[in-house]
């Protein structure tokens, strides 16, 4: 199935779950809401013309400095600012992340049989930072779901058992969240630098 | 292994009664001999048997991602070097392809091909390390000597091509760093030839010995529909009996303009998996082969009247004093480190966006143009921009689908990038591939799950 | 890898088999980045090695933390336990293990007859890290 009937099969499944959807350089894309994941998730596995057995990936991203990156570089002494013409055009554009959300996760399938894939965002606020497992329908989510914990300090209900996978348990923070600093170690023995 | 075993069996009084018996907890540390990489398995034992297997990972965390949120987008390339460190050909191209469909800018069919003919050498460099490796453990020393005999052989060739034997940063968003040397193609069939060599032998040594047979066979079994749940691509899943090959079901650079099978097994055990890797390495020799043929031609020619040799210092200070005039046709003869990627070598290694690839030396140093663009690919705070967006690219890596997801927010450094590491997936199927079986069984299927440690904790 | 096997061959220095059980190794080879988590592991490792041992550091992840400067990496195994011969290199070359080797093997060859050694220089605090 390509793209767009890929959306829309789902979109017309489940019309209040969805929130947005886009196929940015061909990669078909919907955001739900959080409530939704495991029934559309479930609807992706099974559902005929969709056959998405494989989840291939499941990971987070924290969008709290999106957008926010000091500005071009300019010569102030010479007064003139530096064009951004240098920038790429794009003919069409990147929605971007929901708004008034920090986080997202996002889900990557791929469907053997019918060779299409596809990504889910969800979005999340910063005070309810909890979604679905996926446990259940793929057993792969167990460590993806950890290592998000890990990194990101998402909770997974219905995880079997949610703990860090790639830092060791006495580690405070998740390091992947764009307030950690990249350097602050917390050794467990030798110096702190 | 530092056995802490919790109480010792108990005997019973009659003969012939049920012995009371407790499981010993064993664990098989994070520094262990048979264990390829830092990773540590606490295993629950019943005499020999292995009830439950409990796998812990993280001892190589290096904090990938957390790296290459700090770093431009040229910079992340030596990081994706070391996180498949066996193949890193193939994270590098993996890198750049979704940094160039992220752009939506294209390279030009020579580039192709040579990311294509890189990434099945370093394919065959990961196999041949997997096999030698597993053959090792199980007490077959001479084959691991002549893998990494084949493998040396290989890496000459890499060298040759690139600079560096193992952590290589070859390739650049918008192309490659420099072209192949112009007479590639014979030590490449040399190399190809002498693996073909070591191949025919260790298939001779392993593939019906019976030692080898009895170990392998019907060992880490792992179903089909188990191994689609836990999310196992690669050769581990195509020993499964699932045709799933990122090269054929979602095809990158020239892989479909290239004739080549791809080997699926039937059982799901360890000797399926060993039979479906040595077949791969010859489809990838085969690919090579084929790359090497149809390859379009390289650099464009010198025209005699119109270009005319320099070398590189005197076309530098040509430059300074303003004379460009003498030096605008010239091409600059430079030493090893810049072969191959000058003027003649630019149509054909890297794409034609200036805002991507940097300007080749002779215009670097030889008109204002060039300097300004080299300035601005450059200096902090200018550099690559991609627009506003995420995407997601894979490719088919040694163990498996490598796919790389990064979200930009048109800044010069990348905002999130994620690795998806095959092997992940695999270890996480490694407690169900243990249970049932025996101690010594963990070290066949450890081997063939291929675990690189610097891909699985990134 | 490389440099145990026939190319370069590391068995004519006499570091022929890699004996991985602490308690009868002379020589502690830490090859690769050490994180934190790894780190209790390593030094474990160390105090379980018999007098005399030596310790090289095979990287320049072991020798310096090299580009990994975040929360995961320690930087420099020098930090945590005595090192003697440092082998940079980002894989290193078989050529510089084979030489780091041959340092390795003057430097206990000059020491003392009792088998005390010099105390490692301490790591110059130039560096704030």
């Amino acid at each position: 199935m390509n793209t767009i009937s890929l959306i829309t099969a789902i979109t017309n499944h489940f019309p209040d779950s969805v929130i947005s959807s886009h196929s940015y350089r061909g990669d078909a894309t919907i955001v739900l809401k959080p409530e939704s994941l495991i029934e559309v998730a479930r609807f992706l596995k099974k559902d005929e013309n969709l056959l998405m057995n494989l989840l291939m990936d499941l990971s987070a991203v924290d969008y709290s400095t999106y957008g926010k990156a000091p500005s071009r570089a300019f010569f102030a002494s010479s007064g003139n600012k530096v064009r951004p013409q240098a920038e790429m055009r794009d003919e069409e554009s990147w929605p971007g992340p929901v708004p008034e959300t920090r986080f997202a996760v996002v889900y990557h399938f791929y469907s053997i049989q019918h060779r299409h894939r596809l990504r889910v965002v969800v979005a999340l606020q910063n005070s309810d930072l909890e979604v679905d497992s996926l446990t259940d329908l793929w057993a792969g989510a167990n460590w993806l779901e950890r290592e998000v914990w890990d990194m990101f300090g998402i909770r997974f209900q219905g995880h079997p058992d949610l703990k860090r996978i790639l830092m060791y348990e006495e580690f405070e923070g998740h390091p992947l969240r764009k307030d950690y600093p990249v350097n602050r170690r917390q050794p467990l023995i030798g110096p702190v630098n | 292994m530092t056995p802490e075993s919790n109480s010792p069996r108990e005997h019973s009084e009659n003969a012939g009664m049920d012995l009371e018996t407790r499981d010993m907890m064993l664990n098989i540390g994070p520094a262990h001999p048979a264990m390829h990489g830092i990773i540590r398995i606490i295993a629950n034992l019943d005499g020999e048997q292995i009830r439950q297997a409990e796998v812990e990972i993280g001892y190589l965390h290096r904090g990938f991602e957390k790296m290459s949120e700090v770093v431009d987008y040229n910079g992340v390339i030596p990081y994706t070097d070391r996180l498949n460190y066996v193949s890193s050909l193939i994270n590098n191209v993996g890198y750049c392809m979704a940094v160039e469909k992220l752009l939506g800018i294209s390279v030009p069919e020579r580039c192709q091909y040579v990311r294509v003919i890189v990434s099945e050498i370093a394919r065959i460099t990961d196999h041949l390390t997997c096999v030698g490796a597993t053959a090792m453990e199980m007490g077959a020393f001479s084959v691991f000597l002549y893998m990494i005999k084949a493998r040396e052989y290989l890496w000459d060739l890499v060298e040759m091509v690139t600079g560096a034997r193992l952590t290589v940063s070859y390739c650049r968003i918008g192309g490659i760093k420099a072209d192949l040397p112009d007479d590639f193609a014979k030590p490449c069939r040399k190399a190809l030839e002498e693996t073909r060599k070591v191949l025919t032998e260790t298939n001779a040594l392993l593939t019906r010995n019976r030692i080898f047979t009895d170990r392998m066979n019907g060992t880490g079994i792992i179903s089909a529909e188990d191994a689609v749940s836990y999310g196992i691509t690669g050769p581990f899943l195509r020993a499964s009996g699932v045709e799933f090959d990122v090269r054929k079901d979602s095809p990158y650079a020239v892989y479909d303009q290239i004739p080549f099978d791809v080997p699926v097994g039937t059982r799901g055990d360890n000797m399926d998996r060993y039979l479906v890797r040595m077949e791969e390495m010859e489809q990838s020799m085969r690919i090579v082969e084929t790359a090497l043929q149809d390859m379009p031609s390289g650099p464009v020619q010198v025209d005699i009247e119109t270009g005319r040799p320099i070398p590189a210092a005197k076309m530098v200070d040509l430059g300074k004093v303003g004379d460009i005039n003498a030096i605008s046709d010239g091409i600059a003869l430079t030493g090893p480190t810049l072969e191959g990627s000058g003027r003649l070598n630019s149509p054909s290694i890297s794409t034609d966006e200036k805002r991507a690839f940097l300007p080749p030396k002779e215009d670097t140093y030889g008109n204002i143009e060039g300097l300004m663009n080299h300035f601005k690919l450059v200096m902090e705070g200018h550099g690559v921009r991609p627009p506003k967006g995420e995407v997601y690219f894979p490719v088919e890596g040694a163990n498996g689908e490598l796919g790389f997801y990064i979200v930009s927010d048109g800044a010069g450094n990348p905002y999130r990038v994620r690795v998806r590491p095959p092997c992940f997936a695999i270890m996480s199927a490694l407690s169900k591939l243990l249970e049932g079986d025996m101690l010594a069984d963990m070290v066949p299927t450890f081997g063939s799950v291929n675990m690189i440690g610097g891909e699985l904790d990134r | 890898m490389a440099t145990a096997c026939s190319h370069y061959d590391v068995d004519r220095f006499g570091a022929g088999f890699p004996r991985f059980s602490p308690r009868q190794a002379d020589v502690l080879f830490v090859v690769g980045t050490i994180s934190h988590k790894m780190a209790p592991v390593m030094k474990r490792i160390w105090e379980q090695m018999a007098e005399p041992k030596w310790v090289v550091a095979f990287g320049v992840c072991t020798c310096t933390g090299g580009f990994y400067d975040n929360y995961a990496t320690v930087m420099g195994i020098d930090t945590i336990i005595p090192v003697d011969v440092y082998i940079p290199g980002c894989p290193p070359r078989p050529e510089n293990v084979i030489d780091g080797l041959i340092k390795l093997q003057e430097k206990i060859q000059n020491q003392h007859n009792t088998g005390l050694r010099d105390t490692p220089e301490p790591r110059p605090d130039i560096f704030d890290v």
